[in-house]
């Protein structure tokens, strides 16, 4: 009977890069998914039947944070290589595997990356542009962002795929959003600190350049966090920031 | 612009559709279309000026948003093809280019709408294909969605490049430099609503701590 290998994990793991390939409004990542599947299924099911099943089975709908889909991957090659070892076969299981995954994968991603690392390694290379003077050094801020990005995305995308294969749904209890508290604290601080600091160098700078310029920015921050608190898109916020610089240069 | 566009085609697709590394961020798209376009300062001051407006739209589950990625790539495409420092119109380019950017991100969430559209018939033309034994589909459908994606983005981009920078041109002739005079706070302005945006992403007293601290370091250091 054939076994996963770890050539067919690395794989999964790279094609999972391509898991919103074709995102659509009927299964969402489904495509994607099955897409990244495929070297579990040529590997464990050599006879066209249980491979057209194999596929059909992996084509229902799915979505969650695409990096921490990886977990449910890891997961799927798990349950399928251990289904096949059973005397009694259980395809639903799988299915309803996947879709207890979706939640909690996906809020666990959109905490962690979207709410948190990615807004702070944007804000520390958005600082790192704006504060330094040489134009070197700056550019250096732009590959330290990708960086502080795309290592822990990585990550996630290889631990998902090999804990997940290799612990299968029990992995489930041990992620949670507490297990990444730290690295939460500290993206979430760096993050806040380089807001901080950029906001402080624009202020002053303007100071330099020309004393008007301070209640233009402090207006345009008050109004843009009030609009956002309420809920607002952003294009109204920055709509009346272009309005209030348009009437301010025309009035002063 | 044709290779211009094809490059920012091919970052644009970082945004949702395949590996999402943040390259198709302002700050780098911009900084790399500035560069190709001999202008690397230009297009990095509109990647800053762009990048915090976008920065508090999370592609949180199905929703679509506003492309903002794109947007910023359209703007400083046109921006940096326009002879700023002849003609000396930098305020009111950077002003057009905001505006130009805002509309064509806009135009950008319609756009990947109707590719996920197309991506539906792809989807069930799989399930037709795998059902008759036709395996291969599903690596197939992959390539043509991303070669549809790209081609779809090239070709919005292209085209409202060309549109942009004929429609500046038209403005800035018409403009007299008093206009440029007007629109000298533009770039304070939108940095400010982008502080303003990302603020409301750091509710945590820590992180607002975090925040006075790095005001306060920011202004001493200055000020020393």
């Amino acid at each position: 009977m054939s076994k996963i290998k770890t050539r067919d994990l690395i794989a999964v793991f790279l094609r999972s890069f391509f898991i919103q390939a074709v995102w659509n409004f009927k299964s969402l990542t489904a495509v994607g998914w099955c897409f990244a599947l495929i070297p579990v299924g040529k590997r464990l099911f050599p006879s066209r039947e249980q491979y057209r099943a194999f596929l059909e089975r992996h084509l229902s709908f799915f979505n969650a944070h695409p990096y921490f889909t990886s977990y449910a991957l890891g997961i799927a090659a798990h349950l399928e290589e251990s289904e096949m070892q059973k005397d009694s076969r259980d395809p639903e299981k799988i299915d309803k595997i996947k879709n207890a995954l979706i939640g909690p994968l996906g809020l666990i991603g959109d905490q962690l990356f979207w709410a948190t690392i990615r807004p702070a390694a944007i804000l520390i290379g958005f600082s790192g542009l704006v504060i330094m003077e040489s134009m070197l050094y700056k550019l250096l801020f732009i590959p330290l962002m990708l960086l502080l990005y795309n290592i822990p995305h990585i990550y996630i995308r290889w631990q998902g795929v090999f804990k997940g294969y290799q612990h299968g749904p029990n992995i489930i209890r041990q992620i949670n959003i507490g297990q990444f508290s730290r690295l939460m604290a500290i993206y979430g601080g760096l993050g806040s600190l380089a807001l901080g600091l950029a906001i402080g160098y624009v202020m002053m700078r303007s100071s330099m350049n020309n004393l008007t310029e301070i209640p233009i920015l402090l207006i345009s921050i008050i109004v843009a966090y009030y609009l956002r608190s309420k809920k607002k898109l952003t294009y109204s916020p920055v709509f009346l920031s272009l309005i209030i610089a348009l009437v301010l240069g025309i009035v002063l | 612009m044709i290779p211009v566009s094809l490059v920012s085609a091919f970052l644009s697709l970082d945004t949702a559709a395949v590996f999402q590394g943040l390259i198709a961020q302002p700050i780098v798209a911009c900084t790399l279309i500035g560069w190709m376009s001999n202008d690397l300062w230009f297009g990095l001051q509109i990647g800053l000026i762009m990048q915090l407006i976008w920065i508090s739209s999370l592609p949180i589950g199905a929703v679509t948003f506003p492309d903002g990625n794109l947007g910023s790539m359209i703007a400083v495409i046109v921006a940096t093809r326009i002879d700023i420092e002849n003609q000396g119109f930098e305020h009111l380019i950077i002003f057009l280019a905001v505006f130009y950017g805002f509309i064509m991100s806009f135009v950008g969430a319609h756009v990947m709408k109707w590719i996920r559209q197309f991506n539906v018939h792809l989807f069930d033309y799989v399930r037709r294909q795998i059902a008759g034994d036709r395996f291969n589909s599903v690596s197939f459908s992959v390539i043509l969605s991303l070669s549809f994606n790209y081609i779809a983005l090239f070709m919005l981009i292209l085209s409202t490049a060309t549109v942009g920078k004929w429609l500046f041109e038209g403005i800035i002739d018409m403009a007299s430099e008093q206009w440029n005079e007007f629109a000298r706070y533009t770039e304070i302005a939108v940095l400010g609503a982008g502080f303003g945006l990302t603020l409301t992403l750091f509710n945590e007293n820590r992180m607002k701590f975090m925040i006075a601290a790095g005001i306060t370091i920011s202004l001493l250091f200055l000020l020393i």
